[in-house]
């Protein structure tokens, strides 16, 4: 769509306008309401010209973004499923990857510090503030782990609580604008794995090699295959599953930001709070509680 | 010569005075005589011849009697 | 979509799955371990705290049960002596009242017997008043009767005497 430039002055004046009206207005109901207190229908007056003002403006912005700064809308974006690559030290790796070890260098910086400079500092007996967020944290991932599967809870919380780091740190990595690492089939084929060598690992040492080839043929041996697949199926659901919403959600988000163009002002941070926050955080969730579940049933 | 003192009543008569000092001087012989009238003696007389007392009044046997009664 | 090399796949697999080790190891060392230690160091100690606290009111209930044992016996005890302490009360009472009768009869019998004493003394004092009296008046009946007759009989009398 190319716009006229009277279009984009009457925009302009337009946008305008209705921003200085909304903020006279508002001004005016604000200073009644300090000499007068509110009523109902004056706080709705006030929250309308809010209204008002904000949308006035976000339309001012874009406007002139896309006047002068060549935001276009209706770009053509395009996506590929396995992230591009970049060459570290002369070595090509994923761009994920090396999103990857930043986060972890990233979370090596913060542990360190915790670990040295606030940790010390914890109260004995008096929790606050920073402290209680940590032992609550600890303390919930503890119960978590024991309530779904009680035995080796103890060397199992670890793994789920860094885990959970991870993938929290994936998130924001993605309110950042990277790609995050766990919309990379790779990555989270790698985690996947792992849950499915700890299913396997604690399930050996549950009942042996032989026994936990033979609960697989439980009821009746003639489900044997089937379960072997339904077993090698596991790792990979998991990881399709946590793949696939986070490319679902990268891509809506890329899809807004290229439509509205030079309007993509404010709206993606709204929203870019449930794709980019929220839904990672079900989805982490999710993640660990299957894993959970799994290994206790190798268990059981 | 010997001095008599001889006690008497207020009721002796000369006559029994003198046949008192007859008497003492009969046995004595010579003597003379001292009247002393004491009515307390009662009755009889008390003579007294150079040291040697003769109690013949009757004050005296009553205080005799008295004193026996008494004991 | 850019093509994939399987090669490149596999080695990006295996830098994530040691990536993920890696931060697994640092998160479990460095955040993981201590807060954890911490809420079993504290849990023990509040394990150890209500154990002490339970045990110590064990102990208080169990001194509070001997010193009321303890209480009832002094109370028995004090009522026994209490009894014992009237009991002897009362005895030395009677005693006392028996020695205080007697007494009494004593000094009674003796208040008499001076009585007695005093009345036989009266009675001789008065006698002896009387015969004094009766002396005196008979003194002065003679003082008056005698005659000079009387006298001259006392001299012959005396003289008879040492005549004979």
């Amino acid at each position: 769509m190319v716009k006229t430039k009277t279009v984009t002055i009457i925009e302009f004046a337009l946008s305008a306008v209705a921003f200085v009206f909304g903020l006279i207005g508002w001004c005016a109901v604000h200073s009644h309401i300090k000499h007068n207190g509110t009523s109902k229908a004056l706080k709705k007056k006030s929250r309308l010209l809010m209204v008002l003002m904000i949308v006035a403006a976000w339309f001012f912005i874009g406007t002139a973004i896309t006047a002068f700064w060549n935001g276009k809308a209706g770009m053509n974006v395009e996506f590929s499923m396995f992230s591009d690559r970049v060459s570290v030290f002369g070595f090509s790796m994923a761009k994920t990857s090396l999103t990857m070890w930043i986060i972890t260098a990233i979370v090596l910086v913060l542990c360190l510090i915790f670990r040295f400079l606030v940790f010390p500092k914890f109260d004995p007996d008096n929790p606050k503030g920073f402290q209680n967020i940590m032992e609550l944290a600890i303390e919930a991932m503890d119960n978590f782990t024991k309530g779904s599967i009680g035995d080796y809870s103890g060397e199992l919380s670890p793994y789920m609580f860094s885990l959970a780091v991870f993938m929290v740190m994936c998130a924001a990595s993605e309110l950042i604008g990277q790609r995050p690492p766990t919309s990379d089939l790779i990555v989270t084929l790698a985690m996947g794995l792992i849950t499915f060598a700890l299913i396997n690992i604690y399930g050996i040492r549950k009942k042996g090699f032989g026994g936990r080839v033979k609960s697989l043929a439980k009821p009746n041996p003639v489900i044997f295959p089937m379960k072997v697949i339904s077993d090698i199926a596991v790792p990979i659901s998991l990881a399709c599953r946590l793949f696939g919403n986070m490319i679902g959600g990268m891509i809506v988000m890329d899809l807004i930001k290229s439509v509205l163009g030079g309007y993509a002002s404010g709206i993606p941070a709204v929203l870019g709070l449930y794709f980019n926050l929220f839904h990672p955080l079900i989805q982490t969730y999710i993640f660990i509680i299957l894993s959970l579940t799994f290994i206790n049933e190798a268990i059981e | 010569m010997k001095t008599a003192v001889i006690t008497v009543a207020s009721n002796m008569s000369d006559k029994t005075y003198d046949r008192i000092c007859n008497g003492f001087a009969e046995i004595l012989g010579e003597i003379s005589f001292e009247k002393v009238i004491d009515d307390k003696i009662i009755g009889g007389f008390i003579a007294e011849i150079e040291g040697e007392v003769f109690d013949m009044s009757i004050a005296s046997q009553i205080a005799k009697m008295q004193k026996q009664i008494s004991n | 979509m850019e093509g994939l090399v399987i090669s490149d796949a596999v080695k990006d697999l295996i830098i994530n799955i040691i990536n993920i080790i890696v931060l697994f190891v640092i998160v479990r060392g460095l955040a993981y371990k201590p807060v954890k230690k911490f809420l079993d160091a504290r849990k023990e100690r509040v394990a150890n705290e209500l154990s002490e606290a339970s045990e110590a009111k064990q102990t208080a209930e169990e001194e509070a049960l001997k010193y009321k044992e303890l209480i009832e016996k002094s109370k028995a005890q004090s009522t026994e002596l209490i009894n014992e302490a009237e009991h002897t009360a009362k005895e030395n009472a009677a005693e006392i009242i028996e020695t205080a009768k007697q007494k009494a009869a004593e000094i009674t019998a003796k208040a008499y017997q001076n009585a007695e004493k005093e009345r036989e003394n009266q009675i001789a004092a008065m006698k002896g008043d009387i015969t004094e009296l009766a002396f005196d008046i008979s003194r002065q009946v003679l003082s008056r009767e005698v005659t000079d007759e009387d006298n001259m009989r006392i001299a012959d009398a005396f003289f008879a005497k040492y005549q004979g």
